[in-house]
């Protein structure tokens, strides 16, 4: 990811972590501020990996964060859960596959590398 | 009582919150739009009735962000979602409306409480925002 998409990304963090409750207008609760901590220290190791296109990045209803990665008919995303649990899910239509799990510690970084690399380009 | 039934060709409304303060493409939906708040126990994801409310009245609630959008399916396609795999989601929509929020309904998976992934990007995908022109005549 280059330095600007990175500079993009933490601005997105930024904004997140100033939402206040009821952002959604349906009540959805501010982001955890540990999963905001946690989200912007994956971005750092994705930053020295050349490989992992920068991600949309997203508030979610409970307090948590996504990362998402899209491109044609493949699409990627992790949410955290809680600050230690990252649910992911990938998508490709053409092939018709799909797998969703849990990233358990440590493989992380090693799991978006497979899976973002897999969608590609953001669009 | 029970809930009065939705029937298949019914339209329905999701509100989507601007994403300007993501930067993102204005046309483009998340499936965060389409998750549970897992903490607050939602059943499901709130709809509000085409046949029940108008736009104008979906989004000119007092506690609806400035900017937010609607996108809106029918109730035939949501029960019909399968996933990218051919899955059958089983997603349906119920009322769940009462006088102080009319024309209000849920999209419930088959455990309430509980939506897949698969059944977010499904949802997500699906609908479509919708441009919004309100009539003078409209209250």
């Amino acid at each position: 990811m280059n330095t600007a998409a990175l500079s993009c990304a933490r601005k997105q963090l930024e904004v997140l972590r100033n939402l206040s409750a009821g952002w959604d207008s349906r009540g959805g609760q501010a982001p955890d501020p540990e999963i905001v901590r946690e989200a912007d220290a994956l971005l750092d190791e994705m930053a020295s990996s050349s490989d992992i296109p920068p991600p949309h990045i997203h508030p979610t209803p409970g307090g948590g964060v996504q990362f998402e990665w899209e491109s044609g008919s493949r699409y990627f995303e992790i949410e955290w859960i809680d600050p230690i649990t990252i649910q992911y899910y990938y998508e490709d239509k053409d092939a018709g596959d799909e797998y969703q799990g849990t990233f358990k510690d440590g493989g992380v970084l090693d799991g978006v590398r497979e899976y973002a690399s897999r969608v590609g380009v953001t669009s | 009582m029970p809930a009065q039934p939705i029937s298949d060709d019914e339209v329905i409304y999701r509100r989507v919150p601007n994403s300007a303060a993501w930067f993102e493409s204005p046309d483009r939906i998340t499936t965060a739009n389409f998750k549970l708040d897992r903490r607050r126990g939602d059943l499901g994801l709130s709809v509000y009735r085409a046949s029940i409310v108008s736009p104008r009245q979906v989004l000119e609630r007092a506690d609806v962000a400035r900017g937010t959008r609607l996108a809106s399916a029918t109730v035939a396609n949501v029960r019909a979602l399968a996933s990218t795999s051919g899955a059958f989601l089983g997603l349906d929509v119920v009322a769940v409306d009462d006088a102080r929020d009319p024309g209000h309904a849920e999209i419930r998976g088959p455990e309430p409480g509980k939506l897949a992934p698969a059944a977010s990007k499904a949802l997500r995908d699906l609908f479509r925002i919708v441009a919004i022109t309100f009539d003078e005549s409209e209250s």
